[in-house]
């Protein structure tokens, strides 16, 4: 019964740890990450859309803690129209520049087939969280879902909508 | 230590000449008020370390004193020297000015030396002296920036913010103020957004000036001081503390500031240049006469004499440093208490069946009462994506925002019980870009920003300490738009709060997230009918409420 209780108490402690961020200072490797890494591209009768991703050691100032994330680029193509392109910064993304696409390892429940992240939506003058689901083999897609609860520009009032489709499957290049 | 160790070798002895010691170092300050000493006395009464050519100054004016007695009638008129706090510059002679050193070009020495007058705590003035080949005194007053172009410097010549400046700077060096009511409004306006009818302040801030015993002894041309142009707190519209000012560098040249109208430095001494210019100088000869026999400084800007100078008021007054009075949390809660029943009906809003109420909705409320409601889009489904927002319209009919109030409607699993990412940014927003046209006018010591859910509670975000959440801004990029404050939403998403999570832990986790980020910033919730505010507190992992008194 003692045994029992102790486990019990271990248990919801371990519980209680998971649900909270990472430390202060904390320094966190994803190799999970890694497959992530690469373009990717979606693209039917009337759209294109690719995203660029690359693993970045990052410290956040403030989360005042490092961890590996992935920051990328992404372009839109409607009927030919470029609506929405911000690969040119790609190249120069890292620990001063993050890119129109964060994605991390779900803190409280990590899953190296799911992340989530945030995304930059110029037109409607938005950021808008997604989920990235890994689906491996030949090639390999990211199935995305743009949850949009669309947390506005707030020195420039946000536009209701999605700029992008809310689901759309890439495929690795 | 060694402090004690003479008290314990010497006793009462040490002590006697430890305090005299300290009392004579104290007398050495500012005793300006004294009316019990002679204003010769007073004038004259230089620091027997003083730097050389500075002594060198004072003993020319004894000297002229003693031939002709002015000290008098100059002190009460316009100040007395500040001899300890004198600059020291070097200034390159004018080209086509008269030579001095041939081909050399050999810089004359220029002393400036701030003036206060009596029973005053601030600086008059300034007398300058130019001494290495000629040996000139001139003065000038504060008033004089009139003599200057306001907005304009070009030929030689200082604008009236470059002498203002250094009026400023003279002040900031002898009284130690940073902070300058600016008594004419025309100066530096074109600095100031114009659309802005406010009273406005200068800042002195940093320069490039080295200091050495009080001296400034570094021998260059010119000095890099960081002025402020600033909308004042004494106007009527509340301001933000933090960023009240366009800061700039203004540069303070002394071969022009100090440009004494005497036509260039040098001649007196010999030299083969020669040159055409002014007749205020005098020569190190200490027989010759002094401005046509005048053994008063000349007055410049005022170029030669018999002239008229400027007349008239001075271009700013110090303003003591006195921080802004941040109120309590409890504090800044206070005045919604009367907005009660418009609290109670904004929140009824939520329960009404009538679609056209499926829509966040924002309430301004300033000094003088609630501003126009603001609508987000209607949430058309429970499960529409995204869900529409309201966004402050920085156009509102307030002139001054102390409250920004809005719902958070059950109408969408993707509503949050609390403040979302963008609420929290929204209060920099507001504080930060205030001066955008139109906005409404915030204060950092007054706004308060509130939800009210689905659940008929209400919480209120209030700023307790501006620089921890200036900082917590800075740390997460709040001043840029887009990709850059993907951050907080990392860090929001890690505390689990979801529109689904029990208001207990709704509470505890945005707490929790508070204490992470050290955003300064304080929880009030609202009982149910808005008639008493207490503040949350997470301790030792519980959520703990303490009601306002």
């Amino acid at each position: 019964m003692k045994k029992l209780l102790i486990i019990s108490v271990l248990f919801l402690t371990s519980l209680t740890t998971l649900c909270q961020p990472p430390a202060v200072g904390a320094d966190i490797y994803r190799p999970e990450l890694d497959k992530f890494v690469g373009t990717w591209k979606f693209t039917n009768s009337t759209q294109e859309i690719i995203f660029m991703f690359k693993k970045v050691h990052y410290y956040s100032n403030g989360l005042k803690m490092t961890e590996d994330v992935l920051m990328g680029s992404h372009k839109y193509t409607q009927n030919g129209v470029v609506i929405e392109d911000h690969l040119a910064a790609f190249p120069l993304l890292g620990q001063t520049k993050k890119g129109s696409l964060l994605v991390w390892v779900n803190w409280p429940s990590p899953d190296p087939n799911n992340l989530k992240g945030n995304m930059v939506d110029s037109p409607k003058k938005q950021t808008q969280p997604f989920t990235l689901q890994y689906v491996s083999g030949t090639p390999a897609q990211l199935v995305c879902h743009i949850d949009g609860n669309g947390e506005g520009f707030v020195a420039a009032p946000g536009i209701p909508g999605i700029t992008l489709p809310v689901d759309f499957t890439l495929v690795k290049q | 230590m060694k402090i004690y160790f003479l008290l314990k070798k010497y006793g009462l002895f040490s002590a006697l000449i430890l305090t005299i010691f300290i009392f004579s170092c104290k007398k050495t300050d500012f005793s300006y008020n004294k009316v019990d000493r002679s204003a010769t006395e007073l004038f004259f009464r230089v620091p027997s370390n003083i730097n050389p050519s500075i002594k060198r100054v004072a003993d020319e004016m004894r000297r002229r004193n003693e031939i002709t007695e002015y000290i008098t009638d100059f002190a009460r008129n316009n100040g007395y020297p500040v001899w300890d706090k004198a600059i020291i510059k070097l200034k390159m002679p004018k080209a086509g000015g008269r030579g001095g050193g041939g081909n050399m070009i050999i810089p004359d020495t220029i002393i400036c030396v701030p003036f206060v007058q009596q029973d005053s705590l601030f600086v008059n003035g300034y007398l300058l002296s130019s001494l290495d080949r000629s040996l000139s005194i001139n003065y000038t007053l504060a008033q004089d920036y009139k003599a200057y172009p306001i907005g304009i410097a070009g030929n030689g010549k200082p604008s009236a913010e470059d002498f203002t400046t250094l009026i400023a700077r003279l002040n900031s060096m002898v009284f130690g103020y940073k902070n300058f009511q600016l008594l004419n409004k025309k100066l530096f306006e074109s600095e100031l957004d114009t659309a802005i009818n406010a009273i406005k302040k200068i800042s002195i801030g940093d320069s490039t000036f080295s200091n050495s015993n009080n001296l400034l002894t570094t021998y260059t041309s010119c000095e890099l001081v960081t002025v402020s142009v600033c909308v004042s707190t004494n106007s009527a519209r509340m301001i933000v503390y933090h960023n009240p000012c366009w800061s700039y560098s203004q540069e303070n040249c002394w071969d022009t500031i100090f440009d004494d109208g005497t036509g260039g430095v040098g001649g007196g001494t010999g030299g083969t240049g020669g040159g055409t210019g002014g007749g205020g100088g005098t020569t190190n000869n200490p027989t010759t006469p002094i401005n046509g026999g005048n053994p008063v400084p000349h007055h410049f800007p005022c170029s030669r004499p018999p002239c008229t100078a400027p007349t008239g008021g001075l271009p700013i007054l110090p303003i003591p440093d006195e921080p802004p009075i941040n109120k309590t949390p409890c504090e800044k809660m206070a005045p919604l208490i009367n907005y009660q029943s418009t609290l109670q009906t904004l929140d009824g809003y939520m329960s009404n069946p009538d679609p056209s109420f499926h829509r966040e909705l924002g309430l301004p409320i300033g000094p003088d009462g609630i501003g126009n409601y603001e609508f987000g889009g209607i949430i058309t489904s429970s499960t529409s994506t995204p869900v529409p927002q309201v966004n402050l319209n920085y156009q509102s009919n307030l002139s001054t925002l102390l409250y920004w109030i809005h719902t958070h409607p059950d109408f969408n699993p993707k509503i949050l019980p609390i403040f979302s990412p963008s609420d929290i940014m929204t209060i920099y927003h507001l504080l930060q870009y205030r001066n955008s046209a139109n906005q409404p006018w915030t204060d950092f010591t007054k706004l308060t920003v509130g939800i009210i859910n689905w659940k008929h509670e209400a919480y209120f975000l209030v700023i307790d300490n501006v620089n921890d959440f200036m900082q917590f801004a800075s740390d997460y990029d709040f001043a840029l738009q887009g990709e850059d404050n993907l951050e907080l939403e990392k860090m929001y998403n890690a505390y689990n709060i979801t529109h689904n999570t029990s208001t207990n832990d709704t509470e505890k986790n945005f707490l929790s997230f508070l204490n992470r980020v050290g955003g300064g910033l304080k929880v009030m919730k609202a009982n149910n009918n808005f008639s008493q505010f207490s503040e949350l507190k997470l301790e030792n992992g519980v959520v703990v409420s303490v009601p306002c008194t």
